[in-house]
């Protein structure tokens, strides 16, 4: 090695980080948005807003959802019931329409679905359509507009470059204690460098913790040997043995009729078993066929003291309710491992103070990455300061940085406000409405990358926060205006999932503006003293979202 | 005691334990008291164990708010979040 060691780790953080750069911004915010994937997902749909949460014995509650799915759906070759939680009011069922009812190309039948009442049985009635908070989830691994199988593999690659990254930076920062608490204003490449610094050493377990797990949650894909060896091929036969929270799928139905057994007193022999823990999902494979079978999966959420993301599973048989086999009560170690890395990836067991907290490290995440990028083009800039003096250019790299910053990290919070804004503003009864919404985010979003591409000027950042930072900070009146559930009634009310959706969305809004007033003070005291090579993308703090 | 209010302790103890710990360093002892401020070695120590105790009662009512396992999960976002609030503060507070 002809440099130092802690020199050639600095290439490699650098590279490492750049590289990635942009796609790792986009699933960092798409991944923090999905802590409140939930609570996305309520706020955009108002029609569910005066849904009152009660607390409802989850007996009654699974027997309302299995009246409603023998009157809808009694042909049906599988149902699924998910029992509300503190997190989502409803009873959400949802079935395998019978074959030859519609077939769609990839042989797998439609699903339908229904929310339902849990203290009356009543279905609720149907809300506009989106993919809501759900879009973000799936954004964050499976992109959009191209293969899952494709899309999971590039972030897989973006994730392990940035485990790369940020080892790679430890041994880098050389003053990672002296400058633990270091933060430099208004010195430009001084203090990106220590934006840098402080929002990836102080949330550093968070950063180490959730691109970890980000690969263990597809691990499977990642690294398939060990199971193709075991299994010769048998994916199917894998899963179904290592996680067989479904039910007994593969049985085959007799064609016999045979009334289903009722419900609650299996939900009530469950939760006994797990000695009061609630009740997630329930599966009922074939129902009312003589060989139906019912699986009931616990809730994976606050009220489960485990991280884990096994599941234990009870297995009833359905027309008898004898119950089969109980799953899961003691995982071995392995399963057990793999389950709590994945659990904490997903946060699903936080309570909301936790869940706040994982949140913020998030934010820590996506301005790392900003902040990062940032760095790299104010850096490099510094190389041409002389020949840019002269009236002449910035190299081509740092041209297509500035651009790619300015698309990426200027043009996603416009792409999130406009997805927001569609949902509020489309028609309710609008064709392929979901589909529509989505639409609406990636062109906001192309429309902001191309000009980002063009003009990568301080005024186009300026611009771009200005526009994302108004949208979002309006939010709370878009509410007020189409709907009747505003702070001035959600706030009182304390339907804190509603209220802080506005606030928070608000607060972001806010922030992007104060980064746009930064951006332009500095862009007039600049002009106002010319100065060789003022960088284009400024210091212009950490507020970059 | 209620479980949100075993992290609210949590949190304002590891601000505390922060707060306490930057100022045993030169450069935050400086920026708080003015340059040329004397921090003496008995002072400096006194900050330290201090800074490190509260850290400590914070873990405590992290475990005590979350429980021994989830505790720890809690006490990192704690530290995170407490972390930068220094930073925010020794940065934009107004001192001497």
């Amino acid at each position: 090695m002809k440099e130092g060691f802690r020199q050639s780790m600095a290439w490699l953080h650098t590279w490492s980080g750049l590289l990635v750069g942009w796609v790792l911004f986009l699933v960092f915010v798409a991944g923090t948005a999905s802590y409140f994937r939930d609570e996305i997902t309520l706020w955009m749909k108002p029609e569910l807003h005066q849904a009152q949460h009660q607390e409802v014995p989850q007996d009654v509650a699974a027997a309302h959802a299995v009246a409603l799915l023998q009157k809808r759906a009694a042909d049906s070759p599988r149902w699924f019931i998910t029992l509300p939680t503190e997190r989502e009011p409803g009873v959400r069922v949802s079935w395998a329409n019978p074959p030859g009812a519609s077939k769609s190309p990839g042989g797998r039948g439609r699903f339908s679905s229904a929310m339902v009442d849990p203290a009356t049985g009543e279905e609720i009635s149907e809300a506009r359509a989106t993919r809501g908070g759900e879009f973000f989830y799936r954004l964050h691994f499976d992109l959009h507009y191209m293969p899952a199988f494709w899309a999971r593999w590039i972030v897989g690659v973006c994730a392990m470059f940035m485990l790369i990254a940020i080892l790679s930076g430890i041994v880098t920062h050389r003053r990672i204690f002296k400058d633990f608490f270091t933060f430099r204003p208004k010195k430009g490449q001084r203090s990106w460098l220590d934006a840098h610094n402080a929002t990836a050493v102080l949330a550093l377990p968070f950063h180490l913790m959730i691109t970890y797990t980000g690969l263990v949650t597809l691990m499977f894909m990642y690294f398939p040997a060990g199971v193709q060896a075991v299994y010769k091929g048998d994916q199917d036969t894998f899963f179904a043995e290592a996680f067989p929270s479904g039910g007994e799928r593969n049985a085959k139905p007799s064609g016999v009729a045979a009334p289903l057994a009722a419900i609650e007193p299996l939900v009530t022999a469950t939760r006994a078993h797990w000695e009061g823990a609630p009740v997630g999902r329930i599966t009922v494979n074939h129902p009312n066929d003589a060989r139906a079978n019912i699986a009931i999966t616990r809730q994976i959420g606050q009220a489960t003291p485990s991280m884990s993301y096994n599941t234990p599973t009870v297995f009833f048989d359905g027309a008898s309710g004898r119950q089969v086999k109980t799953i899961g009560d003691e995982p071995s170690a392995a399963s057990e491992t793999r389950g709590v890395l994945y659990g904490l990836h997903i946060a699903r067991f936080s309570s909301p103070f936790l869940r706040g907290l994982f949140f913020l490290s998030g934010i820590a995440g996506c301005l790392m990455v900003a902040t990062g990028v940032l760095l790299w083009a104010v850096k490099e800039r510094q190389k041409y300061a002389k020949a840019v003096a002269k009236g002449g250019r910035v190299g081509f790299g740092v041209r297509l940085v500035d651009g790619l910053n300015v698309a990426a990290i200027g043009g996603l919070p416009i792409a999130f406000a406009a997805y927001f804004w569609a949902n509020r503003l489309l028609p309710v009864g609008l064709e392929a409405r979901a589909d529509v919404e989505i639409r609406c985010f990636f062109i906001a979003w192309a429309v902001a990358a191309v000009l980002g591409l063009a003009w990568p000027t301080r005024r186009l950042w300026q611009l771009l926060l200005v526009v994302g930072g108004t949208l979002l900070a309006t939010i709370p009146l878009l509410n007020a205006a189409t709907t009747a559930t505003h702070l001035g009634v959600t706030l009182p009310a304390g339907q804190w999932a509603i209220a802080g959706f506005d606030l928070v969305v608000c607060a972001l809004g806010l922030s992007l503006l104060w980064a746009a007033w930064f951006v332009g003070r500095r862009a007039t005291r600049k002009a106002a003293a010319p100065r060789p090579a003022p960088a284009v993308v400024g210091e212009m703090a950490e507020g970059v979202r | 005691m209620s479980a949100v209010v075993w992290a609210v302790v949590s949190l304002v103890a590891a601000f505390g334990g922060f707060v306490a710990l930057s100022l045993a360093m030169d450069r935050h002892h400086e920026q708080v008291f003015g340059r040329g401020a004397d921090l003496p070695r008995r002072r400096r120590w006194a900050l330290r164990l201090t800074g490190t105790g509260a850290l400590g009662v914070s873990l405590a009512a992290s475990l005590a708010a979350q429980g021994p396992t989830q505790g720890w999960v809690l006490w990192c976002g704690v530290l995170t979040v407490a972390a930068v609030g220094q930073v925010l503060a020794l940065t934009y507070a107004p001192h001497a």
